[in-house]
């Protein structure tokens, strides 16, 4: 169920973005494709083709695997993750 | 018999306080709602306010300007001027007569707190006219929000927005309730009448009141000249306070009070007066922008204020404020305008070319950050995609702000949130400035559950309305776009 609520500063974005998703389902790849179709051509720009989005903890910086679940990654409620261009 | 001159009776006059015998003195002035500094009675005794009025000249000057700003021009003839008034102009007024009016009443007991708990007779004598003063300006702006209330439901939400928990007014509940609402009366009278009236009431009604003359609203203009001679007055019931503490070794407690309390309203004032001036006045009726506005009342008029008593600007005067006056009004519009169901008022865009060329050369770099965004709300627009101009995503809030956890975007983009984990939770801030003020006091302000707090931990109720319903806003009390999107036309017609 998705009831676990992740912050997402997706680049480009003027303000962060609460996505609710499924902890133990919900990959950080999908996190990415999410906030990718839900924000641009909404709020950001289209991406250059080609470009790769990297989510990374937005407190340290450290890149996430994407195949990895939400709690595979140990993102904590709430936690906040950058999506920004590879 | 000869009328005795005011200045030889008003001090005695006004002199009342006396030794108790029946209770002990800390029982009548409990420390914790009057004093917890500790200063000695007889220091509080020499609070000297510098405007002094007797009661008779108090009711014949507010008469008179309640005389001056009601008949300016009649109601049928205010409700004609709203009707010809610009877009801009109405959403102005929608949201200024909704989230101001409920601030004014609950100031009244504010300043009620300092005339029962003040130990200074002369500070309980002011703050007796600011409670006064305070009803006056509840009074005259629900009166004239009410005359429209048959143009828009949006007038409603004078009375009603304090009773609802739009997350507007949480965040402005959470803001005026920290500073004036929830602390003992040194305190409040401080933060509130010296860094909130001294230091930004101006914007609202000094600037904001020229470019209301300007446009011709001249009613508007007339009442928010009578509320800021009010304000004028009773805020200087702060420096003499400020003086107090300074000579009885409490400058760093007076320094952190306005520190603290001149970023919260900052905050506030920045997307009320900030989205009003640059945005919503019709372009031709600007006096000045908003950051030219604030660097004269507040970059120069408070900070000479505050150098004048002794003190220091706030710690982060340099490093956060100024660059916050160029950036964070226009972040909040952008989602002020995205989120607009959420909102009592019909939003207003303000991008247009002419509109952008405007932004552009007052704060440099506008169209490479923020026009990023209206680039793709305005393309979405012309293509007719308005699904799209309504994002499914929720926006993050600020824990201290209660407002968008912003930055800037576009190809500047820098947004950052400062995160504190405490007994537990997880608390985000959208700049180190509400981090720090968090940090000051966490049991203060640890328990607040803002708007998506309340959201993510299932306090608002699931289902496509239940957000509305939580904010008390049936389909007919959400905002809408006030232009109904033919602001983007005139980019098509420039294409043309």
């Amino acid at each position: 169920m998705d009831s676990f609520p992740l912050v997402i500063n997706f680049q480009g974005d003027y303000g962060m973005k609460v996505m609710m998703v499924d902890p133990d389902t919900t990959t950080i790849g999908e996190v990415a494709r999410i906030a990718h179709d839900e924000l641009v051509g909404v709020v950001v720009k289209p991406l250059p083709p080609g470009t790769r989005l990297v989510v990374r903890r937005h407190t340290d910086g450290q890149p996430l695997d994407d195949g990895k679940t939400v709690a595979a990654a140990g993102l904590v409620f709430l936690e906040a993750v950058d999506i920004v261009h590879g | 018999m000869a009328k005795v001159a005011t200045r030889d009776w008003y001090d005695i006059a006004r002199d009342t306080n006396w030794t108790p015998t029946y209770v002990a003195e800390d029982e009548m002035f409990p420390p914790q709602f009057s004093d917890p500094y500790g200063i000695p009675l007889a220091e509080w005794e020499t609070f000297d306010e510098p405007y002094k009025i007797t009661f008779r000249d108090y009711v014949q000057s507010q008469r008179e300007k309640d005389v001056g700003a009601y008949s300016v021009k009649s109601a049928i003839a205010r409700t004609e001027f709203y009707r010809k008034a610009s877009p801009g102009w109405k959403s102005l007024l929608q949201l200024h007569f909704g989230a101001v009016s409920f601030t004014e009443y609950g100031s009244v007991s504010a300043f009620a707190r300092m005339s029962r708990f003040a130990r200074a007779p002369g500070m309980r004598n002011m703050a007796n006219f600011g409670s006064l003063d305070e009803i006056r300006h509840a009074q005259i702006q629900m009166y004239f929000a009410y005359e429209f209330i048959g143009e828009s439901r949006a007038f409603d939400w004078a009375q009603k927005a304090v009773r609802t928990n739009n997350w507007v007014v949480i965040s402005e509940r959470h803001c005026f309730d920290d500073i004036e609402h929830t602390r003992d009366v040194i305190s409040a009278a401080i933060m509130t009448n010296f860094s909130f009236e001294q230091a930004f009431t101006n914007l609202q009604f000094v600037a904001l009141s020229a470019d209301a003359k300007k446009y011709g609203d001249y009613s508007f203009a007339t009442m928010l000249q009578t509320i800021q001679s009010d304000e004028a007055r009773h805020a200087q019931i702060g420096e003499p306070l400020i003086e107090i503490m300074l000579r009885n070794g409490r400058k760093a407690e007076a320094q952190k009070l306005i520190d603290i309390s001149f970023w919260r309203i900052w905050k506030q004032f920045s997307v009320l007066s900030g989205v009003s001036m640059d945005y919503y006045t019709p372009l031709e009726q600007r006096e000045l922008s908003f950051k030219e506005f604030v660097k004269e009342f507040v970059g120069n008029q408070f900070l000479r204020n505050i150098q004048a008593l002794g003190l220091e600007k706030p710690w982060y005067w340099d490093e956060y404020f100024l660059p916050d006056i160029d950036v964070y009004h226009h972040a909040q519009q952008i989602g002020i305008y995205l989120y607009r169901a959420t909102e009592w008022w019909d939003v207003i865009a303000g991008v247009s070319p002419a509109e952008r060329q405007w932004l552009e050369s007052k704060y440099p770099g506008w169209n490479d950050t923020f026009g990023q965004v209206w680039d793709v709300i305005t393309e979405n627009i012309l293509a007719g995609r308005l699904e799209r101009t309504e994002p499914k995503l929720l926006p993050m809030m600020c824990n201290m702000v209660g407002f968008e956890l912003t930055g800037v975007p576009g190809k500047k983009w820098d947004v950052r949130d400062c995160q504190v984990d405490y007994e537990g939770r997880r608390y985000h801030f959208g700049h180190p400035v509400d981090k720090w003020i968090f940090e000051q006091e966490p049991k203060r302000y640890k328990n607040h559950m803002g708007f998506i707090d309340r959201i993510v931990r299932g306090i608002v109720p699931a289902g496509p309305d239940g957000v509305f319903d939580y904010m008390n806003m049936g389909e007919a009390d959400r905002g809408n776009c006030g232009e109904n999107f033919a602001w983007a036309e005139s980019y098509r017609r420039a294409a043309e």
